[in-house]
């Protein structure tokens, strides 16, 4: 109710009360100008001390009603003093009238109480059923999120018994909802897939918190493979775990293309690989070879005509020898940027001791080898960790503007931990996937798959102004 | 007469094979006995007819000749042998000397250098640049020296020792000769009682099986090297 309607009700009825106090009062007042004419009649036959007292009555109810408990309160305790001295001074009869105005309190007391309960549970009602209203919004929100998410959302019990499942669930399934409720899990996974959740599982009952999603493979109803990143959290009620639930997202084709940009990288590291070394060993074998031999001859030709021939002819001779030679070298250089025989032959700490001389050679950046003594590796390892290290070390000789640079090279009876560290300027390491391949530099990337073809891990660590660190670790 | 240095040429390239040989039998002290077109040919011959020194070529097919010369060495460590190679820088050198070269030149070397080199080795003479000689040192240092133990040492008596001080920084045989106020003679002399006892064929071996051994450490080369100036 507004203010203005409000101080309305309090004004009406302090006048009504005025006019009906006058009236009830009316013969003591008669002689009074025209407020002794203020006087109210009778009904179907009752006293007009009667209606007044109803009168007063309806106003008090009125005055409950309208604008509040605390004023029916004050008029009805303003009504009580108006009507007691009126039925002990004036009428002849006053054990009725007291009684009577007694009575009319007293009615008007529960009256207003009476108005006051009920609004107090009204209102309670109303509140009740705003909150009702919300609650169902809320949940039928929740609901249609829960059951049109473009994830699959499950909960399956200790036992793996799947009791809530949402609409997405058929699209990594291939069941429909009502049909994978009360399915166990399990059925969904191979022995490998089951394997990560046994361990997935088992961190989360000794209450370990897994933040990341996590790849899981899915057998679908037609036998087909679904790839699903997933998060699962365990549900417990009261501290005891009670359920897991799961949210998983459909990755099948993402990792299809990932794994094709892989393999394709792969394809091309190794026919790479094979190519130079074919071209290598080309020049090596066969063009060196002939100019070797194109020196020789002339060698022989020379010392053999030191004293036939004229002097001119000898100088000339061993000048087109010295071309040959020169030819020579600059060939053994090609091959060797091809392919490094210091790698077949001396092995790889040889091999790194020449990438690192040859560095310092050219910048002035220090750059130190140290080793482990290896033991023997397959030569595609030595291969892999070698050609990483040429990739580090370009990148080094190309951005980092480093003035020092580190390899080292470790090995236990398991596996082999090559790092390469600068003093360089690093970079922000968010750069990396995303932008550094963008740019055309698809080192890291082939970098990692070097490391990978090995059955190997590659790991950057990088921030600007501090240098970058490359950790390969793989198995021998 | 001095006998003739007798060699075995080991390359694949069956033109280069004949150069070689002609390069070499137009020397009056020198004989070629047989010629190997491979690594494995190489071993089985050098075993067979006890070659003084083996000119190797490094690529070769089957295995290549660094490996052909660990073979070697292993079976008769008194076979020295020559690498030829595309590679000279130190990295590539060291293992070459590893693997037992006596020394090593470039493919595309001269005949006269060639013949040079084979008469250093035999004469016990260095053919190993003092920088390589250096970082040979440095290496043999990283990789943790004193294995072999003194074995060796306890076979070399003192003044046997003392050459190979000597030995190890570079000086010629005339110039250590002349060091110790001996005759080119005695110095050569004892270069070959040197070798013998330590189942060598050339300096360059001698000087890495010291360094293996920890017989000789890279202060003692500096210090001669002091006292030399």
């Amino acid at each position: 109710m507004s203010t203005r309607w409000h101080n309305f009700h309090i004004c009406f009825i302090i006048l009504l009360f005025i006019i009906l106090t006058l009236s009830h009062y009316h013969e003591l007042l008669a002689n009074v100008p025209l407020i002794g004419k203020v006087s109210l009649t009778s009904f179907f036959g009752l006293s007009t001390d009667i209606v007044e007292r109803f009168a007063y009555l309806l106003l008090i109810i009125y005055a409950g009603w309208s604008v509040g408990i605390k004023f029916g309160i004050t008029i009805w305790l303003a009504s009580g003093l108006a009507m007691i001295p009126q039925a002990l001074v004036i009428p002849t009869d006053t054990r009725t009238t007291l009684t009577e105005s007694f009575a009319v309190l007293i009615v008007a007391g529960l009256s207003i109480s009476l108005i006051q309960m009920h609004r107090g549970w009204y209102r309670q009602q109303r509140q009740l059923y705003g909150i009702t209203t919300a609650l169902r919004t809320s949940q039928e929100n929740y609901e249609e999120l829960f059951t049109n998410a473009s994830d699959a959302i499950w909960v399956h019990d200790m036992d793996g018994k799947i009791v809530i499942a949402n609409n997405a669930c058929e699209k990594v399934s291939g069941y429909p909802p009502n049909e994978v409720i009360g399915k166990n899990v399990s059925e969904f996974l191979s022995p490998e897939a089951l394997n990560t959740a046994r361990e997935v599982r088992a961190r989360l009952m000794q209450g370990e918190a897994i933040d990341q999603r996590y790849d899981q493979r899915l057998i679908k109803k037609d036998g087909s493979e679904t790839i699903v990143e997933l998060f699962t959290r365990l549900i417990r009620a009261g501290g005891k775990p009670l359920a897991f639930q799961n949210i998983a997202r459909d990755v099948t084709e993402e990792r299809r293309l990932r794994d094709n940009l892989r393999f394709q990288i792969r394809e091309t590291l190794m026919a790479q690989e094979e190519e130079r070394k074919r071209i290598a060993r080309e020049l090596h074998d066969d063009i060196a070879q002939l100019i070797v031999l194109l020196s020789r001859r002339l060698d022989i030709l020379i010392s053999g005509g030191a004293h036939k021939l004229p002097k001119a002819t000898i100088s000339e001779l061993e000048h087109l020898q010295n071309i040959a030679n020169e030819a020579y070298k600059s060939l053994q250089r090609y091959a060797r940027d091809l392919r490094p025989s210091i790698l077949d032959q001396m092995g790889l700490v040889a091999a790194l001791n020449w990438l690192a001389e040859e560095l310092s050679k050219e910048l002035e950046i220090k750059a130190a080898v140290k080793a482990d003594i290896l033991p023997s590796l397959p030569s595609e390892t030595e291969l892999a960790l070698f050609r990483i290290a040429q990739e580090a070390l370009n990148n080094v000789r190309k951005h980092a503007q480093a003035s020092e640079v580190n390899v080292t090279v470790e090995s236990d009876s398991s596996h082999i931990r090559m790092t390469i560290t600068d003093n360089g300027k690093g970079f922000s390491l968010s750069r990396l996937t995303g932008d550094l391949v963008k740019e055309g530099k698809l080192g890291v990337q082939g970098m990692e798959e070097r490391a990978r073809l090995i059955g190997g891990k590659l790991e950057i660590k990088s921030q600007p102004g501090k240098g970058t660190t490359v950790i390969v670790k793989a198995p021998i | 007469m001095k006998p003739k240095t007798r060699i075995l040429i080991a390359d694949d390239h069956p033109l280069l094979r004949q150069a070689l040989s002609q390069v070499f039998s137009s020397q009056k002290d020198m004989e070629i006995i047989g010629e190997a077109s491979n690594g494995e040919e190489a071993v089985n011959l050098a075993s067979q007819l006890k070659p003084d020194i083996v000119v190797m070529d490094i690529m070769m097919p089957q295995f290549d000749g660094l490996e052909a010369s660990r073979q070697i060495k292993k079976l008769a460590p008194t076979i020295a042998i020559l690498v030829l190679t595309a590679y000279e820088d130190d990295n590539y050198v060291l293992g070459l000397l590893e693997a037992g070269a006596a020394g090593y030149l470039l493919k595309s070397a001269r005949g006269q250098d060639l013949v040079d080199a084979i008469r250093a080795i035999r004469a016990g003479e260095s053919v190993l640049h003092p920088k390589i000689i250096e970082k040979l040192l440095r290496q043999a240092l990283v990789k943790s020296p004193g294995t072999a133990e003194n074995k060796i040492g306890g076979l070399l008596s003192d003044r046997e020792s003392e050459l190979l001080k000597l030995l190890a920084t570079g000086m010629s045989n005339k110039e250590i000769a002349d060091r110790l106020c001996l005759s080119l003679r005695t110095v050569k002399a004892h270069m070959s009682n040197i070798f013998t006892k330590m189942n060598v064929a050339s300096r360059s071996e001698a000087l890495v099986q010291a360094l293996r051994s920890g017989l000789l450490t890279l202060e003692d080369i500096k210090q001669e090297r002091s006292s030399e100036n």
